[in-house]
């Protein structure tokens, strides 16, 4: 078990080591950035945060939608939307779509 | 090493995103000696292949496909479950080449594993293809292990795998990727905290130690069940550390691996100038399109369809008459020959080979059925249709791929459950195979015939036509009960990958139809056969007492006032057709045939030769391999089919005599919603075990009686009675 009083130095290295590295990445663009089902088909758009429900998020980012990624918003039918992001194509649902907020470029 | 019996064997596992092409490679290398069964307890499949190459026993396991090892997906779950309980001697993982950034990512959750890797870029001929290019050498070196390139479904690059996975015995596991400084000193704290503990000599410890950082709960609970420890102790303060710098540090985690993989990716490939136009995006422009795609997807499906029945009938009606005919007949023979006792040659003929009989007339249907689908998922499109029909599927709460497995269901329900598997979730499957029962299957038609042919001459269409459709409107209306109570909380986000579009090779659709078959045979045959013996008893005894002595007759007798509300409980003989129709729903229209003393079982009239009759057999397979080619050509147009029972008979008449217009609906509209047959029952025990076919068992039955019984009441008060 760990000793109380190192916590607290180590806490205090550890924020001056990443309090300008991390949180921040994105934060200029993410208040330009709308919601991707918000975009026409044919848009090409740039993901800046994918936002929402911890586990569908992470899935996004394990098939290839991160922030920073162009995406080609290839088709809007029905209820879904079809992306391509690098040689992938994505297929998702319009009501799940909100959580990836990107700009158009 | 993993010792399995008495051989020492090497263990790999074959991971990798889905449509990677793993299953294709391991056929390749094991020469299609696949396997395969289930993943203990859940209805992934699971494949293997054992080979021996150069002395050494291999074992090849096919781990389904993933993204990531925080499981999202069953399938995720599966292959995540396995690395952790019966971690193998070396992980293959199979990446397609041009799609590096992101099969990359699980490769480096895979390095945290501590078991030796090997990397195979497969599909390299379409990334060389499109015109990029990669440093192969600089990436074996960055991630501390070989790559190797090949091409699945050609065997290119093979060979060297093999001789790979030889070496692969003095290969370490990969050094893992450093995470911040921040985070690398309380990995070593929680590390330290672990000595001692016996939990940590199964797992990984530096990963054990990263999923309580990122409070994984679901690695965690693995860890405690398979050690019968708690492990919330572990961990706690640096967690609380890290979350002043990191408030969500599994995110965090995550994004470090995707920086490292992009960074990697960005070094070491090389892109064209100019990127090559994509035949994928041209294809789609058609099959997607708003006006074409829907039409071009009816018109796939219905090609499909009509060729599967049509190709398949020729062999059914052979394997039906060799056994029911030509082997039942020869069999009997025989044994009356040795002066056996009547009824056991009886429960010979007509239970045993009867029962074998039944399960393979399934064969060429699912052959062909399987065939088709293979070809539809492995060419890329059967992702598409499901695109195309989420649209209106997820409005009942189903997923755009259950559509295929419903319209399956129309023709034979039984390869309607296996087709449930392209779907991946296991809820999205549980509901669509429930309710599928509610499609009307080809075997129904001839009782619909029959009984619209006395009661309905003038809308004999129009009735039949309303039977799908009450079936259509039942499934809707259970598929949007199920989706609201049952499974309520499990109602998944609906994200999906449309892989490229690809020519299936002849060996790839191969090992998955072979495999598929057998499987069906030895496990859904059993339950089959089995019922069908079961089935001749209460036909048949006490034996040689009339239908209305036997146990059947006896039993419809007691059990017929249950079905006065429905309108046929008077008579004893409609309720007596319903147990043999619950085995194959053919066998209503002749059992109401033999309860009724109108027909009597076929009997042998004479003793040809064997010689003749086995050469009248062989070329009767000729005939119907002729006439199954000659559908190919022919059949793709529509043709109307022929109602059976439409002239006046014996039957018929003692039809009119039993029911009236409207409880002979209410008889169809009953045996249209209870489950088809015996064979459906193996095939859901099969897929979805006993306890969740008890269930739909209980919703098929139970929906048949009220909606028989809301038919027949509501017509009487309307006076149609």
């Amino acid at each position: 078990m760990l000793i109380l009083n190192s916590n607290k130095q180590r806490k205090v290295s550890y924020k001056k080591m990443f309090i300008n590295s991390h949180l921040s990445e994105f934060a200029p663009a993410l208040n330009q950035a709308e919601a991707i089902e918000n975009f026409p088909a044919g848009a090409w758009v740039e993901i800046v945060g994918v936002q929402g429900e911890h586990k569908f998020c992470q899935r996004l980012e394990s098939m290839g939608l991160l922030p920073g990624k162009q995406i080609h918003i290839l088709k809007r039918q029905g209820q879904s939307l079809l992306l391509k992001c690098e040689h992938s194509r994505l297929a998702l649902r319009l009501s799940s779509a909100f959580v990836i907020q990107a700009v158009r470029t | 090493m993993t010792t399995s019996a008495a051989q020492a064997e090497w263990v790999v596992a074959f991971a990798g995103n889905p449509n990677v092409g793993k299953t294709a490679l391991i056929n390749a290398i094991a020469q299609s000696r696949l396997k395969v069964g289930n993943w203990p307890g859940v209805t992934v499949e699971k494949k293997q292949a054992r080979f021996q190459y150069q002395n050494t026993n291999f074992q090849l396991i096919d781990l389904p496909g993933t993204y990531s090892l925080s499981p999202f997906t069953l399938e995720e779950q599966v292959c995540r479950d396995f690395l952790l309980a019966e971690p193998p001697d070396l992980i293959v993982n199979v990446i397609d080449a041009s799609n590096l950034e992101k099969s990359l990512y699980l490769t480096l959750q895979l390095m945290e594993m501590d078991i030796p890797m090997l990397l195979v870029l497969n599909m390299w001929d379409e990334f060389e293809k499109r015109g990029y290019s990669l440093d192969a050498v600089k990436l074996a070196e960055t991630l501390g292990m070989p790559v190797l390139c090949t091409v699945g479904p050609t065997g290119q690059g093979v060979d060297v795998l093999k001789d790979a996975l030889l070496q692969s015995k003095d290969l370490a596991a990969p050094a893992p990727l450093l995470y911040p400084e921040a985070v690398e000193k309380e990995l070593l704290q929680i590390q330290a905290d672990f000595v001692g503990a016996d939990f940590a000599q199964g797992a990984p410890p530096r990963w054990l130690a990263l999923k309580l950082l990122e409070q994984d709960s679901y690695s965690l609970k693995k860890i405690e069940e398979l050690h019968a420890q708690n492990l919330s102790d572990f961990g706690h303060s640096s967690r609380e550390i890290l979350a002043t710098v990191f408030p969500d540090l599994g995110r965090s985690l995550s994004r470090h691996r995707q920086q490292y993989v992009s960074q990697l990716v960005h070094d070491l490939v090389i892109p064209p100038e100019q990127p090559k136009s994509d035949w994928t995006d041209l294809t789609d422009r058609l099959l997607l399109n708003e006006w074409t795609g829907i039409p071009a997807f009816l018109a796939i499906l219905f090609v499909v369809f009509k060729l599967t029945f049509d190709i398949s009938t020729p062999f059914i009606d052979w394997i039906d008459g060799f056994f029911n005919g030509f082997l039942a007949r020869w069999a009997g023979l025989s044994l009356e020959a040795l002066y056996l006792p009547a009824p056991l040659i009886s429960l010979v003929k007509e239970g045993v080979i009867g029962g074998v009989g039944l399960v393979l007339t399934f064969v060429p249907l699912l052959f062909f059925l399987y065939l088709f689908l293979a070809l539809l998922e492995e060419s890329g499109y059967m992702a598409r249709a499901a695109f195309l029909m989420d649209r209106f599927m997820y409005r009942f709460g189903l997923h755009g791929k259950s559509f295929v497995p419903l319209l399956v269901g129309f023709g034979c329900n039984v390869p309607a459950v296996y087709a449930t598997r392209a779907l991946e979730s296991e809820t999205d499957r549980k509901i669509t195979v429930a309710v599928m029962s509610f499609m009307s299957c080809g075997a129904k038609l001839p009782i619909y015939a029959l009984f619209t042919a006395v009661f309905f001459q003038r809308q004999q269409a129009l009735v039949i036509m309303s039977m799908y459709l009450i079936g259509v409107a039942v499934a809707i209306i259970w598929a949007i009960i199920l989706r609201k109570t049952r499974f309520k909380a499990e109602i998944p986000a609906f994200v999906m990958e449309l892989p490229p579009y690809r020519f299936p090779t002849f060996k790839t659709l191969w090992a998955s139809i072979g495999l598929k078959i057998r499987s069906f045979v030895k496990q859904a045959g059993t339950v089959i056969a089995i019922s069908m013996i079961l089935l001749w008893a209460l036909l048949n005894l006490p034996y040689g007492a009339p239908p209305e002595r036997t146990v059947l007759g006896y039993s419809a007798r007691a059990v017929a006032p249950i079905f006065l509300p429905q309108g046929f409980g008077e008579r004893w003989e409609p309720v007596a057709a319903i147990l043999p129709g619950f085995m194959a729903k053919e066998m209503v229209v002749g059992t109401l045939g033999v309860v009724m003393s109108v027909q009597q079982p076929d009997s042998i009239q004479e003793t040809p030769a064997l010689g003749a009759e086995l050469w009248q057999q062989i070329s009767g397979l000729k005939d119907a391999v002729f006439a199954s080619g000659a559908a190919v050509v022919s059949n793709i147009l529509p043709t109307p089919f022929v109602l059976e029972a439409s002239t006046e008979s014996a039957l018929t008449q003692a039809v009119r005599n039993t029911f009236t217009p409207l409880s002979a609906f209410s008889y169809m509209v009953f045996n249209l919603l209870l489950l088809s047959c015996i064979s459906v029952v193996g095939a859901m025990v099969q897929e979805f075990g006993g306890r969740y076919f008890g269930f739909v068992l209980l919703i098929t039955t139970g929906t048949a009686y009220v909606a028989s019984m809301i038919v027949f009441q509501v017509g009487r008060l309307m006076g149609w009675g």
